[in-house]
């Protein structure tokens, strides 16, 4: 039952097979050029076997491997992720874990194949490959990609690569995720899609650059290996599946289950989307002025304006065009075609693609248009994209809200899920130990989630990067870093209100413990205002935002010694610092991004994290829900009452009144409209919203065209971008990951009959 | 109280129970090694009503009757879902909660990770399904306290002994019938917990007090406090449960007292103080059994498969060990119950069939007919049970021994649809169906396998549960297993597996000890420090053990011991269980070579690109069983009577759909087949409560313990 395919592919390097496989997509629009899915339809029970081998053989190796592993990143919070690719670096099937990297690890195949490894260094069995390169199709510095080529005798029939997210890369202010690092020259450790092992085994030159480069390389190494160890176990049982299949069957095969993942993918956008043109906006603010020590090319404010149109065709692709968005600058919030890809990858498994075929056939029905030269694909070659999560983040969180809005049309409502921002703290220093240390606490990936259309956000639920949401054990944080916690809890009234509200923020407060010298940075995805643009739906509040907490030589001591209460949350510390109770030398508690000054025993930090996004009209809220709430200490009276109109049995009646309020205090569309025409027309604006507008219309004149159209203005007021004028030149002398290039002109696509 | 040393089985009867979801199975072993087997439905509402249903049932088997056996008993071991039943219909007690002060919310948070633990693939990926359970005890009965310890177990900030006292009182004035405490780090040092237990019991002299630093002793407080909560919220009710059966065992004849099974496979009282232990997630009691037929046919690798209507359960012995997981899944929370590491997959032989709406593939599970079979009985949808009456697998009119009859044409009309959809002839559907749910179970082994390192030739497979007999032929397809054993009572082997259990208590203590990779004098020094940590630890083990015999009145001295310790590389975040059989570490040899064991477990499952030696190891944790070595039901080995099966046995033929061609496969009844019979294949051997089946090509042996062997080939 072995289709017997004349694929030339054996007898061709990778290159020429990549070309090839390029070239057939895009000529036919199926994946190898694979109108029929001869294999699968010879035998669907056969092939459903032989995908359900592939892809319980790829989790149970995840679930072994995470064993070896050092970083609580990869054992306790799923911060990993292992996959297998065709020869040319199309994702077949993946485990669960870090989705992010369906996509980034097939580029960094790409990136190989593209810059001629082939011939040097030369592609052999036993090979290790590594990167974290973004412009290897990396995301960023922390997650790192070890990948090992597959032979069957002297063909290379696939790869196999994992990924981890490591708490420390070697950045400038010590946690993975450099905030402050104006170029990649501070974001860390770079492996640049490099060969480090041979014969199955890291070379001793390798191990040791990590040993050098890094303040904890054990972290690193051990999570190599448990990658590596899992990357063998694959290929030991690629062996067996190809032994049991044959080659054809096997190469055949997985064709045709990415051709099917992508079939898949459109019949699930046919039949839950809205074909048409979604329209959104983020804008994350970027305040560093305030900061002591920064690099002067990074100290300033601004915005990152990211204008998003998401095009879901008849045919069922989606299409996301980021023009009209201002340009990269000198901070590690910069993306690039890998963190988009990364970004779209979370999107798509979690919303569109999480059953059936979870592999690259889906990106074959999607397509990315990003400017060149912009916040979402930076074309200077030292752009930093150490934290581009903090605007991968309110960009998807706007995806998600589109996506959401299309299947109310028609009417998936259950579907609904609204987004939820980061935050998060990170330690340097010295640690209990003895030992440098800098790593991120990573318990933020338990942060809560954004509302449902049904229900609310999960408390305590999920970050939009990672499914599998977990906040990890204090005493596992407390075993990581010099510090103990003084309360992990839910902030009261932290909540984005809504008919279905989203998820309740939660806050850690820590106490220096068993170090002299420790600096923390706590910072924002969005920085202060990342809240807001994490925007509800249909009438849901944004996320509530976050703050942070730093108290440098504190009288902690005393107040231990005295017996004293001591704050258990970072809303206690803050009362208790302003009414006196607490005492510091400095302190700051609020939303800017920190990096704080050396602190040592008995001094405080601390973040509440923001929390997600709301759904419907709070004055709908179910009195029940509100209840529960009130029980659980989650909400108070006063703000039940003031935002929910929550007042027992006189609830309706108060609701009634807010209502009328509300009208009374409308005016009609039209009216507002005149009336801030007049600002419009002059830019009456803030000094750095103003220099925004300037800085997009310095790359399109996509949101300048929208503008006049609007306010029906004949001349764009905002000339003053506020920063230096000057352009810089792409990288040359090698390939990197380009993005899809936008047609010319709109074409009217037409409609297609049948998948 | 009987203690064991005096127990005089000769004569007596062993009882073991083994309460599922819907059945509860009894077996029932005498002195001559002749088993009963009986099955009453789970009454969940009163377990004393199935627990006496199911010996009566057995009893009843040869005629006899509840009074006659239950006062001719010597061993009642009850292992069952009391403690799982209390957590799930939310009937324990009003416990009142006690925690760090800042750390009140964390039932409601339940670590991020509970809103999906138990999830599949697809859902996990699905955030939108995601979602916490109501938490046991309500929010406005945790209240937190003002203590910190560190990881050392050193002081941070004292016990505010006024926040015990006015948290006390909110909880007794919020209805507290109990007060468990979990403070931080209190498995390094129980002072806090137990100061705090000191000033509860000043104010109420009689409420029950739970520590977790008492309960298990372990790192990571989300698994500690899911223990303490179990235990206080579902302990004492499930005592309650348990007395009640005690008695009614009494009230009919009874007089000994009754056990139950803990989560580790070991029994003990029913008055044990730490009774949420025996919270069992899983058929552990196939993998005892598994583990003692083993022993009696002298191999120490079992791999242990259980085939039920849902799920496929695989438990793996590696060198005569149970293996023990130490964070098993308790509702939505990881717990620190050492308990059989046995692990599963929702496709079973009762597993609904479906056409997923979107990708238009065939579904398997995870739904499940139950006792309502399949559309060829009652279930509005179809499953593999009627591929099996299509097929010729299973006879209509003998399902449950002929107590239901199914209907075959109703299969028939389920099946057509599905087979046209796939464009197969409905015969070659039902079989392929049947198949792809056996590939799944292969798969799914053969991993458990492999990805521990282990090799299929190394093992003996034991398949048993209700559809253990029917799936086993495709499921060893192409598995060179050293041995394939299945049983004449698979559909009670878990039961059976629960008298196997020895008389046992296990005690985890965490600690912190390393040994560096270098042996200069300051590593030496390091080294000799881990000793005396290890040591001690093992010695305040044996000291709990000693107080839990006391109360048994069991004898100490009796006990075996078996101690062992977790070791880890530098940093690595989990670690691995290594026995040590000696009584202490007494020297830095002993150490190393402590690491050394840790190498070689490391290194089975491991590629050596895996090792990290060059960083030193860490101990964390030490374990110790406390063991009483009590007899075990003999299998009497029985004169073997010539390969021919008696007349009795035979049933005559019927057609099977078998590899694409209807067959003529001969049929026997399982109980009249005796030691030394030798079954042909194409056959199909019949019993009340399971099936076996023995293609073309293949024959079923037993040998004379009638353990059945099925291998490949005609004899």
């Amino acid at each position: 039952m072995h289709a017997k395919t004349k694929s030339p592919a054996t007898k061709m390097t990778l290159l020429e097979q990549l070309d090839y496989s390029e070239r057939l997509v895009t000529e036919t629009g199926h994946y190898h050029g694979l109108k029929k899915l001869a294999v699968h339809d010879a035998d669907p029970l056969k092939f459903e076997a032989f995908h359900s081998r592939i892809l319980s053989t790829i989790i149970s190796v995840r679930d072994t491997m995470k064993y070896i592993a050092s970083s609580p990143a990869i054992r306790d919070f799923e911060e990993f992720v292992i996959g297998l690719y065709t020869p040319e670096g199309d994702a077949i099937a993946l485990s669960t874990g870090i989705m992010v990297h369906v996509h980034t690890l097939s580029e960094f195949i790409k990136f190989m194949i593209r810059n001629g490894y082939e011939d040097d260094p030369k592609i052999r069995s036993g090979d290790i490959f590594e990167n974290n390169e973004a412009w290897a199709g990396g995301v960023h510095t922390p997650d790192v990609m070890t990948c090992i080529p597959v032979f069957h005798g002297d063909i290379l029939i696939a790869w196999i690569g994992a990924v981890s997210h490591e708490l420390e890369a070697g950045t400038y202010e010590g946690p993975g995720m450099s905030v402050f690092a104006p170029d990649r020259f501070g974001e860390g450790l770079h492996i640049s899609a490099e060969k480090v092992g041979e014969n199955d085994h890291f070379r001793k030159d390798y191990l040791l650059r990590l040993k050098m480069n890094l303040r904890n390389s054990n972290w690193w190494s051990l999570d190599d290996k448990a990658k590596l160890s899992g990357c063998l176990m694959v290929r030991e049982a690629l062996g067996k599946i190809i032994d049991l299949y044959s080659l054809e069957y096997y190469q055949q095969g997985v064709r045709e289950l990415i051709e099917e993942g992508r079939r898949n993918f459109i019949k699930r956008v046919k039949m839950t989307m809205v074909p048409g043109v979604y329209r959104g906006v983020t804008m994350p603010v970027h305040k560093r002025s305030h900061v002591e020590f920064v690099h002067p090319l990074a100290k300033g404010d601004f915005i990152d304006f990211v204008h998003n149109e998401m095009t879901v065709t008849a045919a069922g692709h989606v299409e996301l065009d980021f023009e009209g968005s201002t340009g990269w600058s000198f901070h590690p919030f910069n993306c690039a075609v890998g963190p988009m890809n990364g970004g779209f990858w979370i999107t798509l498994t979690q919303l569109l693609n999480y059953d059936g075929r979870v592999n690259d056939g889906a990106y074959l029905a999607v397509k990315q248009y990003l400017p060149e030269g912009s916040i979402v694909n930076a074309n200077y070659a030292g752009a930093a994209t150490s934290l581009a999560w903090w605007t991968l983040i309110p960009i998807f969180a706007n995806v998600w809200r589109m996506i959401g809005m299309s299947w109310y049309a028609r009417g998936f409502i259950e579907e609904i899920l609204m987004s939820t921002p980061t935050c998060m703290a990170g330690v340097a220093g010295f640690d209990q130990y003895g030992q440098h240390t800098g790593y991120q606490n990573f318990e933020m990936a338990g942060e809560s989630c954004g509302a449902r259309g049904v229900a609310d956000g999960l408390d305590c639920g999920s970050p939009i990067w990672n499914s599998e949401g977990i906040q990890g054990d204090a005493e596992v944080w407390e075993m990581t870093g010099p510090n103990v916690y003084l309360g992990r809890a839910f902030s009261a009234n932290h909540q984005a209100f809504g008919r279905y509200r989203g998820g309740q923020g939660w806050q850690s407060l820590w106490m220096v413990r068993g170090s002299r010298l420790v600096n923390v940075t706590l910072t924002g995805s969005g920085c202060q205002n990342g809240g807001v643009f994490h925007k509800g739906l249909f009438g849901g509040y944004p996320s509530p935002g976050w703050k942070c907490l730093w108290a440098q030589g504190t009288n902690l001591k005393a107040l231990i010694d005295r017996g004293k209460k001591v704050p258990q949350s970072v809303n206690e510390a803050e009362e208790m610092l302003k009414d006196g109770r607490l005492k510091a030398k400095r302190w700051y508690c609020g939303p800017l991004n920190q990096w704080s000054p050396n602190m040592a025993d008995y001094d405080l930090f601390g973040v509440i994290y923001q929390g997600g996004s709301g759904y419907g009209d709070p004055l709908a809220r179910d009195p029940a829900l509100i209840e529960k709430d009130l029980t659980n200490g989650l909400l108070t009276k006063d703000i039940a009452k003031k935002i929910y109109g929550f007042d027992g049995d006189k609830t309706a009646d108060r609701r009634a009144t807010m209502c009328q309020r509300r009208l009374r205090e409308s005016v009609p569309a039209h009216t507002w409209w005149r009336k801030e025409r007049g600002r419009a027309k002059k830019g009456d604006v803030s000094k750095v919203v103003s220099e925004t507008f300037a800085r997009s219309a310095q790359l399109s004149t996509k949101l300048k065209d929208l503008y006049l159209e609007f306010w029906r203005l004949k001349e764009f007021p905002y000339k003053d971008t506020g920063s230096a004028d000057f352009q810089v030149e792409a990288p040359t002398g090698f390939y990197y990951p380009k993005s899809a290039r936008k047609p010319a002109e709109p074409v009217k696509k037409p409609t297609r009959k049948r998948q | 109280m009987a203690t064991p040393k005096r127990r005089t089985p000769v004569g007596k009867n062993w009882i073991a129970l083994d309460a599922g979801g819907t059945m509860t199975d009894a077996v029932v072993v005498d002195a001559q090694g002749q088993f009963l087997v009986g099955k009453f439905l789970t009454n969940k509402q009163n377990e004393s009503i199935s627990f006496l249903g199911a010996i009566k049932d057995a009893a009843a088997t040869v005629g006899g009757t509840l009074r006659d056996t239950l006062s001719a008993s010597e061993v009642v071991v009850y292992a069952g879902t009391i403690m799982l039943n209390t957590l799930l219909s939310r009937t324990g007690a009003k416990v009142g909660l006690m925690v760090t002060q800042g750390f009140e919310d964390y039932l409601l948070m339940e670590k991020g990770e509970g809103g999906w633990i138990s999830y599949p693939y697809a859902d996990r990926l699905h955030t939108v399904t995601h979602h916490h359970a109501e938490p046991t005890i309500p929010r406005n009965r945790v209240v937190g306290v003002q203590e910190r310890l560190d990881m050392f177990g050193t002081l941070v900030i004292p016990l505010r002994v006024k926040d015990v006292q006015q948290k006390t009182r909110e909880l007794l004035e919020a209805g507290a019938e109990s007060i468990a405490v979990m403070f931080l780090f209190s498995h390094m040092n129980p002072l806090h917990e137990q100061a705090a237990a000191k000033i509860i019991r000043k104010i109420d002299k009689n409420i029950p007090i739970v520590l977790s630093s008492a309960m298990a002793p372990t790192h990571k407080e989300y698994t500690r406090l899911a223990s303490v909560v179990a235990q206080a919220y579902a302990g004492e009710r499930a005592r309650k449960h348990f007395l009640q059966v005690e008695a009614r065992a009494r009230e009919e004849g009874f007089n000994r007292e009754v056990s139950t099974l803990l989560a580790h496979g070991g029994t003990v009282p029913i008055s044990t103080p730490r009774l949420y232990e025996s919270y069992v997630s899983g058929p552990v009691g196939g993998v005892l059994g598994g583990h003692y037929v083993g022993e009696v046919i002298g191999s120490g690798n079992v791999v242990c498969c259980d085939i039920g209507g849902t799920s496929f359960d695989v438990g793996i012995i590696r060198d005569g060990l149970i293996p023990i997981i130490r964070e098993p899944t308790l509702l939505s929370f990881r717990t620190n119950i050492p308990m059989i590491d046995t692990k599963s997959i929702g496709a079973g032989m009762g597993s609904e069939l479906g056409v997923h709406p979107l990708t238009g593939k065939l579904t398997v599970g995870p739904m499940s007919a139950g006792s309502d079979v399949g559309r060829c009985l009652r279930w509005p949808k179809t499953t593999i049970t009627d591929c099996h009456i299509l097929l010729g697998y299973l006879n209509p009119k003998y399902f449950l021994g002929g107590d239901v009859q199914l209907d075959l044409d109703a299969a028939i009309k389920a099946l057509e649809p599905m087979a046209k959809n796939f464009n197969v002839e409905t015969f070659e559907f039902a079989e392929r169906a049947h198949r792809l749910v056996c590939d799944y179970m292969r798969e799914f082994l053969v991993n458990m396998l492999r990805g521990r390192g282990y090799e299929i030739s190394d093992y003996v497979m034991m398949m048993y549960g209700g559809g253990g007999p029917l799936g086993l032929t495709d499921v060893v397809e192409g598995l060179e297993f050293k041995d394939v054993v299945t049983f004449p009572f698979a559909a009670v082997f878990s039961a059976f597996g629960v008298l196997c259990a020895p008389r046992r208590y296990r005690y985890h203590q965490s600690i912190i000890a390393a040994s560096p990779a270098a042996d200069e004098a300051p590593q030496r020094h390091v080294k000799g420090l881990a000793i005396e940590s290890i040591n001690n630890a093992w010695a305040q083990l044996e000291k709990r053990a000693e107080d839990d015999f006391k109360l048994h009145g069991w004898d100490f001295r009796d006990a075996k011991l078996s101690r062992s310790a977790y070791v880890r590389f530098t940093n690595q975040l989990s670690d691995f269980e290594v026995l040590w059989l000696g009584e202490r570490l007494s020297s830095l040899a002993d150490l190393t070579s402590l690491m050394q064991r840790f190498e070689a477990v490391y290194t089975t499952i491991y590629p050596s690109q895996a090792l990290y030696s060059e960083v030193g190891y860490q101990i964390l944790e030490v374990a110790l069983t406390a063991d009483i070595v009590t007899p075990k039901p003999k299998i009497p080995e029985l004169a073997l009577q010539g390969r021919k099966p008696n007349s009795a046995a035979e049933k005559g033929t019927r057609k099977v759909y078998w590899r694409g061609k209807r067959q003529e496969f001969r049929v026997y009844e399982m109980d009249p087949l005796t030691a030394g019979n030798v079954i042909n294949g194409p056959a199909i051997i019949e019993h009340p409560a399971t099936t076996m089946l023995i293609p073309p090509g293949h024959h079923c042996e037993l040998d004379k313990r009638r353990l059945i062997h099925y291998r490949s080939g005609q004899k």
